[in-house]
């Protein structure tokens, strides 16, 4: 994570601009005013200091204030991280249920009409752009079902609200391209697992293959795709959010590029970042946790 | 569905199966669609470089707007009666020398670490692992949206950025390739055998062993960079009208949905998903022999 | 007399293979490989019948065919596997239903069409709830054969539990305890927490072997049970299993290309090539080499070991010219044809023009040969 931070922080520095807006309203002072702050910032001394002065502040929770809107980032990023995190997870869960299906069935080749037809559409949505595929989804989802009474203004029942917040699920766990990788690794993975002579010997005692199966065929490789995947879910968050004005943080990315808000998006990255990286850790600990060869 | 199998009974005649075509086809058919679908934008790049096109991109005709395909134009009009075809194959111009600029410091400086990485690990394997768990923890598209807050909008410096992130994947990957060979006394023997080194490095390691890993980081790479640029564009930060992109395009033609016309938002879509597919498609196909090769 | 002696066997047997055919289909060459070509045995209750061969004589894939584990297309093409414990007045074919997902069809040519997918499932189900329970089987590479993710008492009691599903996790752990210190495996107990890698290819060897003790299986299958093994260890485990051969009186087939395995623990030998049994007798006439009748192929594997009146004298070991034979390619003769020296003279013809019958020449002795086979037994 400190790595993540060093190079955040390098990119900044290479930026043209003032940092000291990052922290001020630079049109509202007068410029000894914003040589004091700059000063007290620590903003006009050395790299290794500035750096350590800019990772204290962000370790107390000091993100900086948005250029657009002046409230502090920190907050901005708290009311809407939730809302991705939500999104993005089930997504995610979506993403992982499907292809885990997907490849047990390709592997196994039980049922291979199946497994052909979700492979292939796996392979199709991989390649169509997220954002046309929401607003198709959006187009039928309205023409034909009212779901979004904002694009049709009329009222919605109970039900058709649940439906609102799992469409984007939908179009961000399926339609993300990352269902087509996830199949694939998983599929040749089984596979290989399959060809295991414990699996042989699991068969020969009579046992219930699950049991025998899940932990290296599906545990160990779904931990590792999960944390990889996981940058490529918050980018498409991104899109997907902006496309069904789902109020999180990619929207607020976008939002802030648009104004270049240059400090919304550090913080955004940061957090990102730090998702991710919280996502490696625990990676690390479920696998560590099955298999015991990896203990030492 | 069954497979059925013929025994002959004379055990020195010609024996056949009769269905199931096996993957090894399914895999040619891939890479041939991909390699087609690069030669295809290849071509549309060139066309539209020379001008060669079907009809002009500007020329705005408001009595035919959002057409269907007809033999006038084929690929129907936008709102406001441009030909969608010439602005399509113009489109291409938005995304291929950036994303050969983007592929091309990718794999430079990628092979460069890589090498240097493989040879003296104790110097440099260890930074580029910090920079690879930089780069991994960083989703590209907010990373994207950071820099464009931070600098500028530019499709180049972009890609460039984008190329920057992938570049320690494929110094990882041949640097693990490097590993392989220096542990299977390969590289030994053929310094031993007088080879110069130079030519260890450039003919053995990169064409002989190299070129598989460097080819799929390089398929992968372009269709990244495709789907990076159009969903930028779509989001209104990279090519700017009149000039087309189809990510723009898709964005322009995304709120005629609700007045029943579909056309002008999928027409340009359906280029980006045969051609991220293109190159997705002959990535994994190319992973595969490499695999097979690996394995002998 | 042979009729009724073979039905009185056939009665006696606790299981009976009868022609059996395992097929593979090779797509690179386009053609069958004929793992199993016609294999016949029979297998007494409480003997030990080790089956020898080179790698490539079908021996273990005969194995897995009993098991219901083979994969591949097409699997077993036909034959019947005749189970039959001595409790019951019935036999069951474990093959059964082959014949409703086979059919003979004769244009364009005489050949036989598989349903493979639909038999795997019918034959899996019904063979399902005999693996480990009737039958259970150890494997070779032992490392490999044990699940590394789970404990050494995990795996051992889940075995337990196949046989007495109503027996608690506690209980089973128990169980299984008793069972590796049965196979003389050390501090019985901590074992039960330790995993597949912390174990020595030998101690892995005797928990399988604990664990398809638990099973109390009617047949116990043994695929190369020294296979991987320092030869030091090899013979403990040959220790073990003579002792439990002694003690439990298990009907064991064990498959192996080492005679020394063979000699240590075989009542009865079948010896097999190119995916048949080419000798199959009683282990002191088969395995002894001045034996007459003897199968040319049989007397040369046993040459190719030195013995220490072969050290004494300082004899040669034999070798036997030639490759095994290609079996996707099998050709009509005798299969041992282009590598046998002892054709009788003026008959070369007949050993490579037609393939002799699995033949009885003793009491309890039958031969693949041409050799020592009548003609008019043909008739």
């Amino acid at each position: 994570m400190l790595v993540v931070t060093f190079g955040m922080f390098a990119l900044l520095s290479l930026a043209p601009g003032d940092p000291v807006s990052m922290y001020v309203n630079v049109q509202s002072l007068s410029p000894e005013e914003v040589e004091a702050v700059r000063h007290e910032l620590g903003l006009d001394r050395s790299f290794p200091v500035r750096y350590g002065a800019w990772l204290g502040r962000i370790a107390q929770g000091d993100l900086g204030t948005s250029l657009r809107s002046g409230r502090p980032v920190a907050q901005d990023l708290w009311e809407t991280g939730w809302r991705t995190l939500f999104l993005t997870g089930s997504a995610m869960v979506l993403t992982l249920l499907f292809s885990s299906v997907t490849a047990y069935l390709s592997a196994t080749q039980r049922h291979p009409s199946w497994a052909s037809a979700l492979t292939a559409s796996g392979y199709a949505l991989s390649g169509v752009p997220v954002y046309w595929l929401g607003y198709v989804v959006i187009y039928v989802a309205t023409t034909r079902f009212d779901v979004f009474p904002v694009m049709s203004g009329t009222s919605t029942s109970g039900t058709l609200q649940w439906a609102m917040f799992l469409v984007p699920v939908f179009v961000l766990g399926l339609g993300n391209g990352t269902v087509s990788e996830v199949t694939r690794h998983l599929r040749g993975h089984l596979e290989t697992v399959l060809t295991e002579d414990y699996i042989r010997t699991a068969r020969a005692k009579g046992a219930r293959l699950w049991r025998h199966l899940y932990k290296d065929g599906f545990v160990m490789p779904l931990s590792s795709l999960v944390a990889s995947k996981t940058p490529y879910m918050l980018g498409g968050a991104v899109i997907v959010e902006q496309v069904f004005n789902w109020p999180g943080m990619g929207r607020l990315a976008w939002q802030a590029a648009l104004d270049r808000d240059y400090p919304v998006l550090l913080g955004i990255t940061l957090v990102a970042a730090l998702v991710i990286r919280v996502g490696h850790m625990l990676k690390e600990a479920t696998q560590v946790a099955v298999n015991p060869q990896l203990a030492s | 569905m069954s497979t059925y199998v013929e025994v002959r009974s004379d055990p020195t005649l010609w024996e056949r199966i009769r269905s199931r075509r096996s993957r090894k086809k399914g895999k040619s058919v891939a890479a041939a669609y991909g390699v087609l679908v690069a030669a295809f934008v290849l071509l549309a790049y060139l066309l539209s470089l020379a001008g060669f096109l079907p009809a002009d991109p500007d020329a705005m005709d408001l009595g035919a707007m959002n057409q269907l395909p007809s033999a006038h134009h084929l690929l129907g009009t936008d709102f406001v009666g441009r030909d969608l075809l010439a602005r399509a194959m113009v489109g291409t111009q938005a995304f291929f020398l950036p994303g050969l600029l983007s592929v091309g410091v990718s794999l430079l400086f990628g092979t460069l670490f890589g090498v240097l990485a493989g040879f003296w690990p104790e110097r440099f394997a260890t930074p580029v692992g910090l920079f690879l768990q930089l780069m991994e923890s960083l989703p590209k598209l907010v990373l994207v949206l950071l820099v464009i807050a931070l600098f500028r909008p530019d499709i180049y410096l972009i890609l460039l950025v984008v190329g920057v992130t992938n570049i320690p994947s494929t110094a990882e990957l041949l640097r693990a390739k490097i590993a392989t060979l220096k542990r299977k006394s390969y590289i030994e023997a053929a310094l031993a055998l007088g080879v110069h080194p130079a030519r260890v490095i450039g003919k053995h390691i990169l064409w002989l062993h190299g070129r598989g890993v460097l080819l799929v980081q390089a398929t992968v790479g372009m269709g990244e960079a495709i789907l990076i640029e159009t969903s930028l564009s779509y989001l209104g930060f990279g090519v700017q009208e009149p000039t087309p992109s189809w990510g723009n395009m898709v964005a322009l033609g995304k709120d005629y949905f609700f007045r029943g016309e579909l056309w002008v938002s999928t027409a340009p879509a359906i280029p980006i998903l045969l051609t991220v597919l293109g190159f997705y498609l002959l990535g994994d196909a190319l992973r595969e022999p490499i695999a097979e090769e690996r394995a002998s | 007399m042979t009729e009724s002696a073979h039905r009185r066997e056939i009665d006696e047997s606790i299981l009976y293979i009868k022609d059996l055919r395992t097929y593979f289909y090779l797509p690179e060459r386009g053609r069958f490989l004929r793992a199993v070509d016609g294999v016949s045995l029979t297998v007494k209750p409480g003997e030990t019948l080790v089956v020898v061969g080179e790698s490539g004589s079908g021996k273990n894939v005969t194995m897995l065919s009993v098991m219901g584990l083979v994969s591949g297309a097409p699997g077993i093409v036909s034959g019947r596997i005749w189970y039959r414990r001595p409790e019951d007045t019935e036999a069951v074919n474990l093959l059964e239903g082959l014949d409703r997902f086979s059919r003979v069809v004769h244009e364009p040519s005489p050949s036989v069409e598989k349903d493979t997918r639909g038999w795997e499932r019918w034959h899996d189900s019904g063979m399902k709830e005999r693996r480990g329970r009737d039958f259970a089987m150890i494997f070779q590479n032992p490392r490999n054969a044990l699940h590394p993710f789970f404990t050494v008492g995990q795996q051992v009691s889940e075995a337990v539990r196949r046989r007495s599903p109503e027996i608690s996790s506690s209980e089973a752990m128990e169980e299984a305890e008793g069972w590796l210190a049965r196979v003389h495996l050390d501090s019985p107990k901590k074992r039960l927490s330790d995993y597949p890698h912390n174990l020595s290819g030998g101690m892995c060897q005797r928990v399988m072997i604990a664990m398809t003790l638990a099973a109390r299986p009617k047949v116990l299958i043994a695929d190369e049970p020294t296979t991987g093994l320092d030869a030091t260890i090899q013979s403990r485990v040959l220790d073990l299993l003579e002792e439990m051969k002694a003690e439990l009186r298990t009907t064991t087939l064990v498959i192996t290309h080492d005679m020394g395995v063979a000699k240590r623990l075989a009542d009865r030998v079948a010896v097999m090539y190119a995916g048949r049994v080419v000798e199959l007798g009683d282990a002191k006439e088969v395995l002894d080499r001045a034996y007459e009748p003897k199968h040319p192929y049989a007397y040369g594997l046993l040459g190719a070991i030195p013995t220490v009146d072969d050290i004494r004298s300082r004899r040669r070991l034999s070798v036997i010219d030639g490759d095994v034979p290609d079996l996707s390619r099998l050709g009509r003769g005798c299969q041992f044809d282009s590598r046998c020296g002892v054709k009788p003279p003026g008959e070369e013809e007949r050993c490579s023009e037609r393939e002799p019958e699995l033949e009885k020449v003793g009491p309890n002795h039958r031969l693949r040969c041409w050799l020592h086979v009548k003609e008019e037994a043909l008739a």
